[in-house]
């Protein structure tokens, strides 16, 4: 038949356009599913964050390595792990034959090298503001093929990124915070970074100050001393802790920082979901939601 | 000759235990090759790219292990002090810092280039053997002449302190995602290159180290002291020269290879002293040390590799752990020697 | 001519207008002496008087990279058999692979070997030997090498009375074969025997240089040592 030029001339022109148009858009209907098949795409992620991502992407069934810590969604923790968050075994990753390695800031250069002259893409999602997210997802979309939903995914994050509003349609003010990813040693999120720009959202105000020459700048979580965390002033301390611990006993691991075991009358103490608030992840947006519900 | 054959034998087998072993090829698929099942082909054409993986990894391994027990012998025997070795004096501390600042200020070299990256870690590492040595030479010798061997672990001490504080400094500043890549630097992982690296590395590591074992009896003049050396024919200072470049070569291709990995050769060379007491041939000597380098370095390894899979720590976490039953056994034979 | 009376050009070792300097001292001060083949010298003076830094400038150890500078001239043979003071013991060898590593072997090699008592020891361990029994294979070491320069820092410590009759004697023999020997000595008044020359140091200056057999300056010794009696066999110290 296909010896045969016959075929296009006897086709009616019309027709072919009716065709063309229903073709197309069953195309579409299965646009990114059907390129992740066709392409064969096998990505491995070396971060939590990275991993939720990709789910979010639609692209969960291409995944075919995480890390140990990642375990969100619940079908993250199904696959194939291929080492713990900073120690990674190239090995087990070249073992699942991926088309595209991403990992955040801080993969070594040797490994990313070796990787990229085995033929595989490798990316790295860089964030350190908040506003840095809309991009970087629309770059990862475009690497992995799924632009689209990516630029979803950055529409739905710039509408969610505006100052919340008072009733009266001022912006919203809270007062001070002092943000803690771990009691002891005391770590605290620096004014620059991600998560104060979330909490900035919802009105409340980053306690440290930020000056220039001290360890904060670029860092997005700083160590500091107890007698630095106080003089923030901060009337509000919120601790991010896992989910599944009791309050009592989070606030009694709070409270061990403070010289006499107690902690002080002025300070409010909150505790958020770890992973839901850490990790630069899409569940940034159920964090602002919760933060805005509990300003309610 | 006996022993060294034996060693020589036990190296092969962990060699072909650690090209065997891994999270990629579980025992069944070896099984399937043994048995002629899969057939071979298909099996390497699968595993391609994992098996020059860990080729290249155990190479790598075998020699840097060598090349760092060759080092710390010389070192011990040229300072005629038990504690000398690379990593002690800091040489290695030297040369890790100048790559991880290479890394940090010229990251993008390591995409443009595609042949001559590994080159330029290695200048940097060398200058960076080069200055840790040249502090050392001009002020901690001399404190070392004055006080005797501890000076030379507190001198050390303090090139490692040092070292390790700028980096942290720098990296704080400039870039807190990269305190990843500077433990993996500073804590000795051997990084992951391709055939082409290792076939520039592995002469950079096994050349300077043959030089130093052909050196070996006027080094064995040189441990009786200067003078000693002097009189009998060995001109002391050229010596020093050459081996303290030797040993710049070493230190710099070890640190590209592996990052700084210690305690190999500090302590392998006092663990083959006994045996190298009953060995009637000297010049086997620095071979038995350096095979018994390659096969400490080949057991961390393995360890690193299979203990925590899927996860790989840096190997230099392993010979940390593994010198100590070691030093144990050093210290015990002391006191029985000195019974 | 100079003050030993001998002409200059028989004379196997000169040394003329010798100063080494370190770390903001002189360690020797302008000394001149020469020595003609056959003669043994013995060096005597209290301890730091300059004798081992003396012995080693003649055996060019002095190097300007630790820190020496060293002006005069000192005229010797070329090759040298010298033993120095402390040497650092590397306790991983026997003796018998410390001889195959210095040691060329020969007649000398051989002589030295039964001389010494070698045999009994070949078999240990350096870190195994007592104080006198490694001093035995030092000295066979050196005096096996056939140098016509023999230059020795206190051979005689850590040896009783036997081995250092044996030692005498092989000096002896190497001078008469026409060798120069200079030997700073723990107990000078015993080379009474075979010395030619008496070479006595103060603080970095040569105090007196008698030459000539049966010459025994004892009253110059006894001005260095401040001990009155020197002619007792053992002297007090």
């Amino acid at each position: 038949m296909f010896h045969n030029p016959s075929p296009y001339i006897l086709f009616p022109i019309r027709q072919c356009g009716r065709y063309l148009l229903f073709s197309a858009c069953l195309f579409l209907t299965f646009l990114p599913s059907q390129i992740s098949f066709a392409s064969g795409l096998r990505i491995v992620s070396l971060a939590p964050s990275v991993t939720e991502w990709i789910y979010a992407l639609g692209l969960g069934h291409a995944l075919v390595g995480v890390t140990e810590q990642c375990d969100f969604p619940a079908e993250a923790a199904k696959v194939a792990k291929t080492g713990s968050f900073m120690q990674t075994s190239l090995e087990t990753v070249l073992m699942k034959k991926p088309t595209h390695v991403v990992a955040v800031d801080g993969i070594p250069v040797n490994l990313s090298k070796r990787l990229t002259d085995q033929g595989i893409r490798v990316h790295v999602l860089s964030v350190r503001r908040l506003n840095d997210f809309p991009e970087q997802i629309v770059k990862l979309g475009e690497e992995l093929g799924v632009r689209a939903e990516a630029s979803g995914w950055a529409d739905k994050m710039r509408k969610a990124f505006v100052r919340q509003k008072t009733p009266s349609g001022k912006a919203q003010e809270r007062g001070s915070v002092l943000l803690l990813i771990s009691p002891k040693p005391i770590y605290v999120a620096s004014p620059e970074s991600w998560l104060s720009d979330l909490f900035a959202l919802a009105g409340w105000k980053n306690a440290l100050r930020n000056t220039r020459g001290t360890a904060a700048v670029g860092t997005e979580f700083q160590k500091i001393s107890i007698e630095g965390a106080l003089a923030s002033g901060a009337k509000r301390w919120v601790l991010f802790a896992d989910s599944t611990h009791a309050d009592k006993k989070v606030s009694e691991s709070v409270a061990q920082i403070f010289p006499n075991k107690k902690i002080p009358a002025g300070i409010e103490l909150v505790v958020f979901p770890a992973d839901v608030f850490t990790r630069p992840g899409p569940r940034l947006l159920s964090a602002l939601a919760m933060l805005g519900e509990e300003n309610k | 000759m006996k022993s060294v054959l034996f060693l020589a034998l036990l190296l092969c087998l962990f060699l072909l235990l650690s090209f065997v072993s891994g999270p990629a090829t579980p025992f069944s698929a070896w099984l399937n090759v043994v048995t002629l099942k899969g057939g071979l082909s298909g099996f390497i054409s699968d595993h391609s790219s994992i098996l020059e993986l860990r080729v290249v990894h155990i190479l790598l391994s075998c020699a840097v292990g060598f090349a760092l027990a060759t080092a710390g012998r010389t070192m011990q025997q040229l300072l005629q002090n038990p504690l000398a070795d690379p990593h002690v004096t800091g040489l290695s501390a030297g040369s890790t810092s100048a790559v991880l600042l290479t890394l940090l200020f010229f990251p993008l070299l390591a995409q443009r280039l595609l042949f001559g990256w590994l080159p330029v870690l290695w200048v940097s590492a060398f200058i960076g053997a080069a200055g840790a040595l040249s502090i050392l030479n001009s002020l901690l010798f001399r404190l070392v002449r004055v006080w005797g061997a501890p000076a030379l672990a507190l001198a050390g001490l303090f090139l490692n302190a040092s070292f390790s504080a700028l980096l942290m400094v720098v990296f704080a500043r400039l870039s807190p995602a990269g305190l990843t890549e500077v433990q993996s630097w500073t804590l000795g992982a051997i990084q992951p290159y391709g055939l082409n690296q290792a076939l520039f590395l592995l002469p950079m590591l096994f050349i300077p180290s043959f030089y130093l074992m052909a050196c070996e009896r006027q080094l064995l003049l040189a441990s009786f002291g200067q003078d000693f050396a002097l009189t009998n024919g060995v001109n002391f200072i050229q010596l020093r020269g050459r081996i303290l470049l030797c040993l710049m070569f070493l230190a710099s291709a070890a640190v590209c290879a592996a990052g700084s990995i210690g305690f190999v050769g500090l302590l392998v060379p006092h663990l083959t002293r006994r045996w190298m007491l009953r060995c009637e041939r000297p010049a086997l000597r620095p071979i038995f040390n350096g095979l018994a380098g390659s096969f400490v370095l080949l057991c961390a390894d393995l360890l690193s590799r299979t203990l925590t899979q899927p996860a790989e720590l840096p190997v230099g976490v392993y010979t940390a752990l593994l010198s100590f039953p070691f030093l144990v056994m050093v210290l015990l034979r002391h006191q029985k020697g000195a019974a | 001519m100079n003050k030993c009376g001998i002409a200059m050009d028989d004379c196997v070792l000169t040394v003329s207008s010798l100063n080494a300097w370190r770390s903001g001292r002189w360690l020797l001060r302008d000394i001149s002496c020469d020595f003609p083949s056959g003669s043994v010298a013995v060096l005597a003076g209290r301890n730091g008087s300059g004798k081992t830094t003396f012995l080693r400038s003649l055996a060019s150890l002095l190097l300007s990279s630790d820190g020496w500078r060293v002006t005069g001239v000192v005229r010797s043979a070329q090759r040298v058999a010298y033993l120095g003071q402390n040497l650092p013991l590397n306790e991983d060898m026997t003796v018998s692979e410390f001889f195959r590593l210095t040691s060329s072997g020969g007649d000398e090699w051989i002589q030295m070997h039964s001389r010494f008592a070698i045999g009994e020891l070949a078999s240990l361990q350096l870190s195994q030997l007592s104080g006198g029994q490694w001093q035995r294979i030092r000295l066979a070491q050196c005096l096996s090498n056939p140098a016509p320069l023999v230059l020795l820092d206190e051979p005689d410590s850590f040896l009783d009375r036997p081995w250092r009759g044996v030692l005498l004697d092989c000096l002896s023999q190497r001078a008469a074969r026409g060798d120069v020997v200079v030997v700073a000595l723990h107990r000078p008044e015993e080379a009474k025997s075979i010395a030619t020359h008496w070479l006595g140091f103060e603080s970095g200056s040569l105090m007196f240089c008698e030459s000539g057999r049966d010459v025994y300056p004892n009253e110059l010794l006894g001005r260095l040592f401040l001990v009155k009696r020197l002619d007792s066999p053992e002297p007090v110290d």
